[in-house]
C-alpha cells in the first residue's frame, strides 16, 4: 500500500504544477496570477475541495497538461459555498479539450443540483487544437442544457464570472452566462480572438481593441472593471451577498445601516427645472444604507443606473434614470440592460426600486436602428411579468413611454409614488404642445401674427404645466401617496415590507 | 560613487531606500524572511535575497546571514536602514570585514553613541548640556539611592543599551526605584542582550528637539534644521514635524550648534541625529543620545531642505565630499508626519496583526506617503506595527497640520486597526496647534476618545467578537465606493483567519478570555519575558504573575483575583499564541 500512497501523493503532486516553472513564469510574467493562486485569493482558508484533479487530456503528447487546464472545486466565499471554474492559462493557454468540458460540466451540474452559486474564473483563448478539429468538434462534451443554464425546472443559481486574461471561445460563453461579469483592466473578452479574426475577415485588432474593457462593458458583456484580480474577487464577493444562493431561498440580510447623505438632504440633491442635471448617485446615496450600494453594468446604457443596495438591511435592485447622461432618456441599450438587471433581481428575489426622472425613450433613425420598439416591448413586458415586489417613485419628471419602461402602472407596480415636483404626462410641455396644438398654433400665427402665437403658446403651457402636476395623477390613484423627499427611504422601507407580505421573502 | 547596495532591512524604510537608489542609478538588493516573500520593496529591487524563516532573531537580525546575502548579491555597500541592525557596530564592523562599505558612521562612532554613558561623555567634552545624572552606570540599588538623593527626584532610570524609547522607566521616590531597576535592566537585556542601566533626572513637561547633522569624510558638517518629536507613547514617537515649532532663534541656534560641535568632537560621517529634551520653562536643553542611522522621521528634514537624506548618505559612504556648505541650505515651509502603525488606540495602542484587505494611500498637493506595503499584504506579528508614514508639506505649520489631516481622513485601511484616525484628532487638539504640548501631553491629556472610536475597527480588529461584515471598495461609475459584505455566520472565523493573514493558519479566534475569573490566556501572541509568581504562590488581586513581551511592548499579566496560582503552563522565553492559558487562579474564599 505504501508504494500505491507514494504514486498518488506524486500523481497529486503532478496535477498541481499548472504551467510548469517555464508556463508559470511567463504567466506571471504577463501580470495574471496563476490558477491556484487565485482560487486561494478566492475563497476562505481551508475551504478548498477540489475534483478532477487527476484529469488528463484525451489526446496527450509530450507536454504534461494538469487537470486538463481547468481547475474545479468548492470552496466557502464569506462563508457562502460556491462552485469554482478555473481555468488554468499557464499551460496551453488554457484552451479547451473535451474532457476539461465535461470537468467543467459536472461542476456546473454539482453546483445547480445542490443549489448554490457558480463562480467562473476565465482566461482562455478558445478550443485546443488538434483536440477539438474535425468530426471531434461535433461530439464535443458540451450540454447546452446545463452548461449555460439551468433548464430542468430546479432552482436556478447565480453565476459570476471574472475575466482575468484575454477570453474567447468557450471562456467567453462562460462569461455570457453569467448574471455578474467583472473584468480586470488587463483582460479582454469577445466571442474568438484576433488570431481567429485576421485570417477569417482580414481585420488586424489587438486584445484591447476587440475586447478590451471598454467594448466589453459598452455592450454588456461586462458589468465592472477593475485593477486588479484581487479587486475581481471582491466584486464577486460583494455580488454574491445580495444574492440567494439559489432562486428557492430569500436574498441574505445585512446589518442595517444609516445611508451616507442624510435623506433630508434630498430637497436640495434633486434641482427644480427639469432642464438641470444632477448625479442620480447622491439620490442614492441618500436612500440606500450606506455601505450596500454597488453598481452593475455602468457603461451600458449608462442613461440608465441599475445597482444592488440595500434597504434596512434587505437587498434590493435599484433602477434609475441618468440625468447628467442624455437627459437620462432612454436608449436601446440603456432598456436592454435594464431588461437583464430586471430579470436578474426578479430570478433572485431582489426587489425592484424605480426612480424615475425620465424624459422620454430615444427616438429618430438611429433609435430605431437600434431596435428601440423591440427593446422598448420586451421591457415593458419583463417588468410586467416579474414577480418579485416593485416599488417606484418619481423624482422629477416621467413621461410618456419613458415612465413605462421605469415601471409605470402599466407594468403592474405594488406601489408608485412621488415627489410634490413631478411632471407626469405622455409627453413633455414643449414638445408636446407643438404636437397636440400644431394646426391651432400655426392657424394663430398665420391669422393673428407673432405675438398672438405666442400667448397662445404661454396659455397652453400653463394649462399643460397643471395637468402635469402629481396632484391629480394622486386624486386618480395613479399614485399611492405623494411625499416629500426625505421621507423617500423610510417610505420604500415601509412599502417594502407590505409588498413582500408575510410569506418567505421568495418570489410566488 | 558606490554602485550597488544591498538593503538591510524590510518593510517602508526598504522601500525608501531602494527607490533613492533607482533614481541614482545604484543596483539595490534587497534582503527578505520566509515571511516577506514577494513584498513590496523585493519587488521594487533589481534582486532580494532570502535571509531566513520569519523571526527577526533568524532573518533580519542574522548578521551572517545579511553578509552571505550581500555577498551572494555581489554588492559593494550595505545601508542598514532604520532599527534592526542599524546601530549595531558589531554589525558595521562585519560589513567592514567582508570587503563592504558600511553606509553610515564608522563602527567606532557607532559603538561610542550607542553606550550612553560613553556618548555622555562625549557630549560634556564638547560643552553640550547633559542633564544631571548618575555618570555611569549604577551598580545597584544602593548606588541608585544615592545619585538619585543628589540630582533630585523624580530620576530617569535608562537602559545604557537601550533605544527607541526601550528601558527607560521614571521613578518618583525609593519605592518605585527598584521596580525600575530591575524592569528597565530587564527590558534591554530581552531587546538588546546588556542590562546597565544609569540614572538622569526628570525633567517636568519637556519637550524632545533633535537636529539632523550631515558629515562627510572631508570634515565638513552641516545640519538640515531640527525636528520636535514631543507627540509620544511611552516613548515612541507617533508625529514628528520639522522645524520645531515654538522655539526662540537663540535656543534654535545653540540646538544646531551643539549637534554640530558633537559631531565634530567624534568625527562623524553620514546622516546622524542629535536629540535632545528640551525644558521650555527654563529655556534649557539637555543632550538625550545620538542616533547614528537614518530616522523613521527624516523624511520631514527632507521635505522642509529639499534634500534627498538617502542620497547623501550614499554619496557620504562614497567618499564624496558633501556638495553643499550651511550656507546653501535653506530651510522653508513645515513639515509634520505621522506614523501609521497597526495599533489600536482605543484599546491602548494594543499592536494588532492582519491582512490589509484594503489600503489606498491619500494623493493630495503636498502629501507624501512612505509604505512598504501594499493592499493584501499582511502586517506580521513577527516585525514593528508601523507599517507606513504619512507626511504633509506647508509653507506655514498650520497648512502642514491641515493638509496632514486631511491626508489622514483619505488615508483607507481595512484589515487592522490603526493610529491614523486618532492621530487625526491629535492634530485638532488645540495645545498641539498651539505648540504647547509636550513629551507627555499624549499620555496624559489626550486619551482617545471614545465617541470617536472608527466604527469600522469592530468589522476588522482582530480580536474580540468575529465580524460579521467585511468592506471592500468598488467602482461606481467614476467614484470608488465602499461596498459592506454580510459574512455568512457559519465561517465568520474562516473569513477572519483569512483577513488576519500573519502565519495564516493562525487561530485568530481566540481571543482574551478569562473563564470564569479564573483562567488566565494570553490576550496576544507573545513572548513570556519572566514568571513573577510560582504555581502555588498567593497573590493578591492585581499582582503580576508574569510578563509577556510583544511587538516591542511589556505586558504585565495580572491576577485577576486575589488567591493562589494555580497550574502555571508557561515558561519564560516561550512563546504563546493569544487564548493560550497562562495559570488559573483558585480564588482566596474558596481556599479558605
Amino acid at each position: 500500500m505504501s508504494d500505491h500512497i507514494a504514486e498518488l501523493r506524486a500523481r497529486q503532486a503532478r496535477a498541481r504544477e499548472m504551467g510548469g516553472e517555464e508556463g508559470l513564469k511567463r504567466h506571471r510574467e504577463s501580470g495574471r496570477l496563476p490558477v491556484r493562486e487565485r482560487i486561494e485569493m478566492l475563497v476562505d482558508p481551508d475551504s478548498w475541495f477540489e475534483i478532477g484533479a487527476l484529469a488528463l487530456p484525451e489526446m496527450r503528447g509530450e507536454r504534461h497538461v494538469p487537470g486538463d487546464a481547468a481547475v474545479t472545486g468548492f470552496g466557502l466565499l464569506d462563508g457562502r459555498r460556491v462552485g469554482v471554474i478555473g481555468i488554468d492559462s499557464s499551460v496551453l493557454a488554457g484552451t479547451t479539450a473535451p474532457v476539461g468540458m465535461r470537468k467543467q460540466g459536472r461542476l456546473i451540474e454539482h453546483a445547480q443540483q445542490k443549489g448554490f452559486p457558480i463562480v467562473l474564473l476565465c482566461d482562455a483563448d478558445g478550443g485546443r487544437i488538434p483536440d477539438v478539429m474535425g468530426w471531434r468538434f461535433s461530439t464535443l462534451p458540451l450540454d447546452f442544457q446545463t452548461f449555460l443554464k439551468r433548464t430542468d425546472g430546479g432552482p436556478d443559481v447565480p453565476r459570476a464570472a471574472a475575466v482575468l486574461g484575454p477570453s474567447y471561445g468557450d471562456s467567453a460563453l462562460h462569461a455570457s452566462t453569467a448574471d455578474f461579469v467583472v473584468m480586470a483592466e488587463f483582460a479582454s473578452l469577445a466571442l474568438v480572438g484576433p488570431s481567429v479574426i485576421e485570417p477569417a475577415t482580414g481585420e488586424k485588432l489587438t486584445d484591447q481593441e476587440l475586447g478590451g474593457p471598454e467594448r466589453a462593458t459598452a455592450v454588456g458583456n461586462a458589468h465592472m472593471v477593475v485593477a486588479t484580480e484581487a479587486e475581481a474577487f471582491d466584486a464577486i464577493a460583494a455580488f454574491l451577498s445580495f444574492l440567494p444562493p439559489n432562486s428557492a431561498r430569500p436574498a441574505p440580510v445585512a446589518p442595517p445601516a444609516d445611508p451616507m447623505t442624510d435623506p433630508t438632504e434630498l430637497e436640495s440633491i434633486v434641482p427644480l427645472g427639469a432642464k438641470s442635471g444632477y448625479d442620480m448617485r447622491s439620490v442614492i446615496a441618500a436612500i440606500a444604507d450606506g455601505g450596500s450600494i454597488m453598481g452593475w453594468a455602468d457603461n451600458w446604457g449608462p442613461s440608465l443606473l441599475t445597482c444592488f443596495a440595500r434597504l434596512e438591511g434587505n437587498p434590493v435592485g435599484i433602477v434609475a434614470n441618468q440625468p447628467i447622461i442624455r437627459a437620462g432618456a432612454l436608449d436601446a441599450d440603456a432598456l436592454r440592460k435594464e431588461l437583464a438587471f430586471v430579470r436578474l433581481c426578479d430570478r433572485f428575489n431582489l426587489p425592484l426600486v424605480f426612480l424615475h426622472d425620465v424624459p422620454g425613450l430615444m427616438v429618430g433613425t438611429e433609435a430605431e436602428k437600434a431596435g428601440t420598439l423591440k427593446a422598448y416591448e420586451e421591457l415593458a413586458l419583463g417588468i410586467s411579468t416579474a414577480k418579485v415586489p416593485k416599488l417606484g417613485c418619481v423624482l422629477r419628471k416621467a413621461y410618456g413611454g419613458g415612465h413605462f419602461a421605469m415601471g409605470g402602472r402599466p407594468t403592474h407596480p405594488d406601489f408608485l409614488f412621488a415627489w410634490p415636483s413631478a411632471e407626469l404626462g405622455f409627453m413633455a410641455p414643449d414638445t408636446g404642445i407643438r404636437t397636440v396644438h400644431r394646426r391651432q398654433l400655426e392657424a394663430t400665427l398665420a391669422k393673428e401674427g407673432r405675438a398672438a402665437h405666442e400667448a397662445l403658446l404661454q396659455e397652453l403651457q400653463s394649462e399643460w404645466t397643471a395637468i402635469s402636476e402629481p396632484w391629480e395623477a394622486a386624486a386618480n390613484l395613479a399614485f399611492d401617496d405623494i411625499i416629500e423627499p426625505g421621507r423617500t427611504r423610510e417610505v420604500l422601507i415601509q412599502a417594502l415590507a407590505v409588498a413582500w407580505g408575510e410569506g418567505e421573502r421568495v418570489r410566488p | 560613487m558606490i554602485g550597488s547596495i544591498l538593503v538591510a532591512n524590510r518593510g517602508e524604510i526598504a522601500v525608501r531606500i531602494i527607490r533613492t537608489c533607482r533614481l541614482l542609478g545604484i543596483r539595490a538588493a534587497a534582503v527578505h524572511s520566509d515571511f516577506d516573500e514577494g513584498a513590496l520593496w523585493t519587488r521594487l529591487a533589481d534582486e532580494s535575497l532570502r535571509i531566513g524563516p520569519a523571526p527577526v532573531a533568524q532573518s533580519y537580525l542574522d548578521i551572517a546571514a545579511i553578509i552571505d546575502a550581500a555577498r551572494t548579491a555581489g554588492v559593494e555597500a550595505v545601508h542598514p536602514g532604520y532599527g534592526l541592525l542599524s546601530e549595531n557596530a558589531e554589525f558595521a564592523r562585519a560589513v567592514e570585514e567582508a570587503g563592504l562599505v558600511f553606509v553610515g558612521p564608522r563602527p567606532e562612532t557607532i559603538a561610542l553613541m550607542g553606550d550612553k554613558t560613553a556618548a555622555r561623555a562625549a557630549a560634556i567634552e564638547s560643552q553640550v548640556p547633559v542633564l544631571p545624572g548618575s555618570d555611569g552606570v549604577v551598580a545597584d540599588f544602593s548606588e541608585a539611592m544615592h545619585v538619585a538623593e543628589r540630582i533630585g527626584w523624580p530620576v530617569a532610570v535608562k537602559a545604557s543599551f537601550g533605544g527607541g524609547g526601550r528601558g527607560i522607566r521614571r521613578a518618583g521616590d525609593e519605592s518605585e526605584l527598584e521596580e525600575a531597576l530591575a524592569s528597565a535592566g530587564r527590558e534591554a537585556t530581552a531587546a538588546f542582550g546588556r542590562g546597565e542601566v544609569f540614572l538622569e533626572r526628570y525633567v517636568d513637561r519637556p519637550r524632545h528637539v533633535e537636529v539632523q547633522v550631515l558629515a562627510d569624510h572631508h570634515g565638513n558638517v552641516v545640519h538640515l534644521g531640527d525636528r520636535d518629536c514631543s507627540v509620544q507613547r511611552r516613548h515612541q514617537k507617533l508625529l514628528e514635524e520639522a522645524p520645531a515649532p515654538a522655539l526662540g532663534d537663540e535656543m534654535r541656534d545653540a540646538l544646531a550648534k551643539a549637534a554640530i560641535d558633537l559631531s565634530h568632537k567624534v568625527e562623524y560621517r553620514g546622516a546622524g541625529t542629535v536629540e535632545f529634551l528640551v525644558d521650555p520653562q527654563r529655556e534649557e536643553f539637555f543632550f538625550l543620545e545620538m542616533n547614528t542611522r537614518l530616522q523613521v522621521e527624516h523624511g520631514v528634514s527632507e521635505l522642509v531642505t529639499g534634500i534627498d537624506l538617502v542620497e547623501q548618505q550614499i554619496r557620504v559612504a562614497s567618499g564624496e565630499p558633501l556638495a553643499f556648505r550651511q550656507g546653501d541650505i535653506d530651510l522653508r515651509g513645515s513639515a509634520i508626519q505621522a506614523r501609521i502603525a497597526a495599533e489600536d488606540p482605543w484599546d491602548q495602542f494594543r499592536p494588532s496583526s492582519g491582512r490589509l484587505s484594503d489600503l489606498r494611500l491619500p494623493s493630495a498637493p503636498w502629501v507624501r506617503c512612505d509604505f512598504g506595503f501594499e493592499r493584501g499584504d499582511a502586517v506580521a506579528p513577527h516585525y514593528d506595527s508601523m507599517f507606513g508614514k504619512v507626511l504633509a508639506y506647508g509653507l506655514t505649520r498650520a497648512a502642514a497640520l491641515a493638509r496632514l489631516g486631511q491626508a489622514l481622513e483619505e488615508l483607507r485601511v481595512v484589515g487592522v486597526p490603526t493610529t491614523a484616525p486618532y492621530l487625526r484628532s491629535v492634530l485638532r487638539e488645540p495645545d498641539f496647534a498651539a505648540a504647547r504640548h509636550h513629551t507627555g501631553s499624549l499620555e496624559r491629556d489626550w486619551q482617545p476618545d471614545p465617541e470617536h472610536r472608527p466604527t469600522s475597527q469592530a468589522d476588522t480588529g482582530s480580536d474580540g467578537e468575529a465580524p460579521q461584515v467585511r468592506q471592500v471598495s468598488l467602482p461606481w461609475g467614476a467614484q470608488s465606493v465602499a461596498v459592506t459584505i454580510p459574512l455568512e455566520r457559519s465561517s465568520t472565523a474562516r473569513r477572519l483567519s483569512k483577513m488576519t493573514g500573519g502565519t495564516r493558519e493562525r487561530d485568530v479566534a481566540l481571543a482574551v478570555e478569562k473563564d470564569g475569573d479564573s483562567t488566565v490566556r494570553a490576550p496576544m501572541d507573545a513572548v513570556v519575558v519572566s514568571l513573577r509568581a510560582a504555581t502555588g504562590a498567593e497573590v493578591a488581586k492585581g499582582d503580576t504573575v508574569l510578563l509577556l513581551e510583544a511587538m516591542k511592548m511589556e505586558m504585565e499579566i495580572c491576577a485577576p483575583v486575589a488567591g493562589t496560582v494555580q497550574s502555571l503552563a508557561v515558561d519564560a522565553g516561550q512563546s504563546v499564541q493569544s487564548g493560550t492559558v497562562l495559570f488559573a487562579m483558585e480564588p482566596a474564599n474558596a481556599t479558605s
